[in-house]
């Protein structure tokens, strides 16, 4: 087989991964509108009262005093774009784990489906950091919006490696979304040194940063993210492999 | 047309029978499929305890045995889905794998997943709609081809299942149940096929819990205690 199949059976199976996804739109929509409906409830219904929070800037953290309201969408934004992000990759491994085996045993390399979920899921994933983009900057008027959309675009990466990796881990549909919920709530309540175990905590600080600091301080944690990142996706494959591989 | 298609395997792959001493008449006892001595188990379960099996070019070979005797499991290690702990199995040139549960995807239509399993051979988007149209015909589900998957009924999708599994012209077919839920005239149709491709040369192995058209077969075993039995 030339180069070209190879690339031709890739746009296939992007193509058909892409067409499922967009046939489970309903399921989708309300994976996405959940955890924006429960932001803006929170954020219209809260007072005038501020917080202090701890905001990385070039000259090191800075305390600063900013509106409670103001403060939700660092951790409740950001965890539903984690949120949203890892039930799609979560929903697109578990619901296809045995046809991806039938589909290996037809002939596909593994690598070609994996290659093709995840540009699909990265498209995803940018497209998924852009639509609270749109509402969080009319609303919060963020220092540096860029910083904002970096942010929810790698906790968005971050993820959707989760969700595969829940998803070749635990491949039952009610588990596996209950694994999420349990695992994006911690991320939600998480605070002070144990936070920074977490691994959606580089996005936090770059959230925080974005929103609030002058002088943003954002290629360490870029770089963090995209490390966590690397290592959930190595992880996941490994995984995702162990799970479809045929003994021949 | 399928039959043309059937013909051309027909015309290319059988070599007529001459002598007892010619090449050809060889070629055709080379066993496409040989399963020695496979044992299987899990937990405490013993599911095979040496299992042997060979077919050979142009056999139709059944296997039946009751729920939950381990015919599936048999399959999926001749095909690959499963390791076996002991035992060896050789599979000659290209299978084609018709699996008890119809493993398709959902929210793709009948003529999508046939494109997407034809790319997984390796055919062209052309070659393959065209196998699959004449397949969708002699099945008589041609109507149903921009239908989702999910939407089908259980006949049409084990049809649909099975039409994959034929689609690349397989030197040996290995089905799991492949008429569960067939209407009778479908189910005849399925054994018409089998017997075109048994007289192209090509082997079938089938596994079912019942096995009425015993005319179609060569060779039929009873699956038993984790043996083979004639």
């Amino acid at each position: 087989m030339n180069r070209t199949d190879k690339a031709l059976k890739i746009f296939l199976s992007l193509k058909m991964q892409a067409l499922e996804q967009k046939r489970k739109f309903t399921t989708l929509l309300t994976v996405f509108i959940l955890p924006v409906a429960f932001w803006a409830s929170l954020y219209y219904s809260a007072g005038e009262e501020s917080t202090l929070i701890a905001v990385p800037t070039l000259n090191g953290d800075v305390q600063m005093l900013v509106p409670v309201k103001k403060s939700y969408p660092l951790d409740l934004g950001l965890m539903a774009v984690a949120w949203a992000m890892a039930v799609v990759a979560f929903f697109a491994e578990s619901g296809s784990a045995e046809k991806d085996r039938r589909l290996v045993l037809c002939g596909y390399n593994p690598w070609q489906i994996l290659l093709a979920r995840s540009i699909l899921l990265t498209g995803v994933a940018f497209i998924t950091s852009i639509i609270p983009l749109t509402l969080f900057v009319p609303i919060l008027s963020p220092k540096h919006p860029w910083i904002l959309w970096l942010a929810l675009f790698i906790v968005g990466l971050i993820a959707l490696e989760i969700g595969l990796l829940i998803g070749a881990l635990i491949p039952r549909h009610t588990e596996g979304i209950l694994m999420i919920i349990a695992l994006f709530g911690i991320g939600m309540s998480i605070q002070g040194e144990a936070a920074k175990f977490f691994p959606t905590y580089p996005a936090r600080q770059l959230f925080r940063t974005g929103l609030f600091a002058e002088d943003p301080l954002a290629l360490p944690f870029v770089e963090e993210g995209l490390l966590i990142f690397v290592i959930l996706m190595m992880v996941a494959t490994v995984f995702w492999y162990f799970m479809i591989r045929v003994h021949r | 047309m399928f039959v043309r298609f059937l013909d051309e395997i027909k015309g290319t792959e059988v070599p007529e029978l001459k002598s007892k001493n010619s090449t050809e008449d060889q070629n055709i006892h080379i066993p496409v499929l040989e399963v020695k001595n496979v044992h299987k188990r899990f937990g405490r379960l013993y599911v095979l305890k040496g299992v042997d099996l060979e077919v050979s070019r142009g056999e139709v070979v059944g296997i039946t045995g009751e729920n939950g005797s381990g015919k599936s499991t048999l399959l999926k290690i001749i095909v690959g889905l499963l390791s076996c702990d002991q035992g060896e199995v050789r599979l000659r040139g290209a299978f084609g794998y018709c699996p008890q549960d119809p493993l398709l995807f959902e929210d793709l239509t009948m003529e999508e997943n046939i494109e997407y399993f034809s790319a997984a051979y390796g055919l062209d988007r052309k070659e393959g709609v065209s196998r699959g149209n004449e397949l969708m015909k002699i099945l008589k589900c041609e109507q149903f081809r921009e239908k989702l998957t999910k939407h089908l009924s259980g006949g049409t999708r084990q049809k649909l299942n099975l039409i994959i599994s034929l689609l690349h012209d397989p030197d040996i077919l290995i089905l799991d149940e492949p008429y569960q839920g067939f209407d009778y005239e479908s189910y005849l149709s399925f054994w018409e096929i089998a017997e075109k491709l048994k007289e192209g040369g090509k082997s079938i192995l089938v596994a079912s819990p019942m096995m009425y058209e015993r005319r179609y077969l060569t060779k039929i075993y009873k699956l038993e205690n984790g043996r083979l039995k004639k």
